[in-house]
């Protein structure tokens, strides 16, 4: 059962959430799930996830970035590679970029992210 | 000058000289009266109005002719005066033309002497009025050109837009109160200052500077930022009648409101496409997985995607149709269509309809209306409490779980009838109730997440509670439930009986 990596969905979208866990289950991924930064952090703790793919636009405009900067501290979940899935290059005049001190995470994916491309992401980044 | 005969005063205390006058310049149609000495001829003058011409002799008992002439000369200093004398010498004709007399005439003289002395006096004198009449013409125009100038003057200074000329040579000719108010530094240059040296603004120089060396007239156009503020600057020639450029004239508006506008514009179009695309984005998404079978065959799972597609989709209709009434009551072409309205019934029609949805929640859903003591009517648009009251109420039933109680009550209290919303939902902070009316705010949080909702619903309730003239209250606390209470005025109250 080692060989199940386990995935954590952060969004405050769960519909969203439901079709991202239906179709990541479908390929042999076990899924937590958090609806909130804060949540998204205990999360990240207790289920201790292989990946964690979470929002920007959560309660504040800030929360996902907040979250992204709470996990790459903790030592207990530092090492879990984020992926960040938001619409907030078209919300915002300027681009983000992955970066290590503002935004600590690994890969960074436009909204409207088709299932395919993101189970695509999540199975090259556990392979 | 007129049509009127001409009017002549004889004076002179030889009754033979008056009356002989008198035949002569009466057969010429003069208008003659006679006066015996000079204090005599100043009462006549002052009752009549004055005469065109007076004839005096000099000597006279009581005033003589020379005192006459000083005398009338302060009644009206363009009376003429013809001086007959017995022993005319050089000396006295002199005399009495320095005092002010037009002319002399030595006695004994002939009718025709007398006429012509007359006559010329005459002419004299519609020369003096015909002057002095193009003389008061002239200052009359001095002054009102003084005061036209006085007025665009003061027009100028009162606009609040400013305004710089500039000369050919690109000195600065004139420049208003507001525009030494948006470039202080350029007030306190002296006039005819080279603009460049005068404006600390390269641009606005070199758009008044780019129309007075255009070869043709041309209107130069730009947007400026000068401090906090920004200023459409439009620059034109400022042209002879022959068509030759003189120089330039800039005027300086503030857009800085316009602008501000045309920012809360693009943000809220950003808000609302980004409020569009998230839902659609997961209606996208569930529609996707269950045509590709991406996410495996379960025809039970792939109902309930589908189920929440739709509700998505029911709730991306409600943004938009929000949207448009918003913009409706914003642009005024939503118009309430008062009359009166009996709020428990409406209340009623809304609860009756919210059963089967709050009991598929398990959540009860209780109304209070007082059937024995009815509430007064209130002067409301139906349709518009309707929304406020299915706003009120689907919000409840969404923010309440499963178990939870729901309870509606309608009072009243003679001026206003209010609606209490009532719930033992999530309930929410203190700075989330700050904020609920706010358009799009949405309170986030594990519960909201799996609730759809457009932001824009209490944003409506609001803008049609204020447009009833009416009050809105929120009573809430997280984890304790809320309730909302509407009050509208009542008929009665409305109509002021």
């Amino acid at each position: 059962m080692s060989d199940v990596k386990k995935v954590l969905l952060v969004d405050d979208d769960a519909d969203l959430v439901a079709v991202n866990r239906a179709v990541l289950e479908n390929h042999g991924f076990a899924i937590a799930t958090a609806y909130s930064g804060p949540k998204g952090l205990v999360a990240a703790k207790a289920e201790a996830p292989d990946l964690i793919v979470l929002d920007v636009m959560m309660g504040t405009n800030s929360e996902g970035f907040d979250l992204a900067r709470a996990l790459k501290k903790d030592e207990a979940t530092k090492h879990i590679p984020l992926i960040m899935v938001t619409s907030v290059n078209t919300t915002v005049p300027f681009k983000f970029e992955p970066d290590a001190k503002y935004l600590p995470v690994d890969r960074f994916l436009e909204k409207p992210l088709a299932p395919e491309a993101l189970l695509k992401e999540v199975q090259g980044m556990l392979s | 000058m007129t049509d009127r005969p001409s009017r002549i005063l004889v004076v002179d205390d030889e009754v033979g000289m008056r009356e002989g006058c008198r035949r002569i310049l009466a057969a010429e149609n003069y208008e003659v009266e006679t006066a015996e000495d000079g204090q005599a001829a100043l009462e006549k003058f002052k009752a009549a109005g004055g005469f065109d011409v007076v004839i005096s002799d000099l000597k006279m008992p009581r005033m003589g002719g020379m005192d006459l002439i000083e005398a009338l000369h302060v009644i009206d200093e363009d009376a003429l005066l013809l001086v007959i004398t017995a022993y005319a010498t050089i000396d006295t004709a002199v005399d009495a033309t320095k005092r002010g007399a037009y002319g002399y005439i030595p006695k004994p003289f002939t009718p025709d002497e007398l006429l012509l002395h007359v006559r010329n006096g005459l002419e004299k004198r519609a020369l003096r009025i015909e002057a002095k009449a193009l003389r008061e013409e002239r200052e009359r125009r001095l002054l009102e050109v003084a005061f036209e100038r006085s007025k665009s003057t003061t027009i100028l200074h009162c606009m609040t837009d400013g305004v710089l000329v500039v000369n050919r040579e690109g000195r600065i000719v004139l420049r208003n109160a507001a525009l030494s108010r948006i470039l202080p530094s350029c007030a306190e240059e002296p006039m005819a200052a080279p603009v460049v040296e005068a404006v600390d603004l390269p641009e606005l120089v070199s758009l008044v500077m780019e129309v007075v060396q255009a070869d043709a007239p041309i209107i130069a156009s730009k947007e400026l930022t000068i401090g906090p503020c920004t200023y459409m600057v439009n620059a034109a020639p400022v042209l002879e009648p022959s068509g030759e450029t003189l120089g330039a004239v800039a005027v300086l508006r503030d857009i800085t409101a316009l602008k501000k506008l045309e920012i809360a514009k693009s943000m809220f179009v950003s808000m609302v496409a980004h409020e569009l695309k998230s839902p659609l984005a997961t209606i996208e998404s569930s529609l996707n997985i269950v045509l590709t079978g991406i996410a495996g065959e379960d025809p039970e799972r792939d109902r309930q995607m589908m189920q929440r597609a739709l509700l998505r989709a029911t709730t991306l209709r409600t943004l938009v149709s929000d949207l448009l009434n918003l913009t409706a009551i914003e642009t005024g072409n939503f118009s309430l269509k008062r009359q009166h309205a009996d709020l428990c019934s409406i209340v009623r029609e809304t609860v009756d309809a919210y059963t089967d949805k709050a009991a598929e929640k398990n959540v009860t859903l209780h109304l209070e209306c007082q059937d024995a003591s009815p509430i007064d009517p209130i002067l409301a648009d139906p349709n518009a409490v309707r929304s406020i009251v299915t706003n009120l109420v689907d919000n409840a039933v969404k923010y309440t779980p499963e178990g939870g109680q729901v309870n509606v009550r309608v009072d009243g209290n003679g001026l206003y009838a209010r609606v209490v919303v009532k719930d033992s939902g999530i309930g929410m902070s203190a700075a989330e109730r700050d904020r609920i009316f706010d358009e799009f705010y949405r309170v986030k949080n594990d519960y909201t997440a799996h609730v759809p909702g457009t932001g824009l619903g209490l944003t409506l309730v609001r803008r049609l509670v204020d447009m009833h003239q009416g009050r809105i209250d929120v009573d809430s606390a997280p984890g304790k439930g809320s309730a909302f209470a509407v009050s509208l005025p009542t008929v009665a109250y409305a109509t002021g009986m």
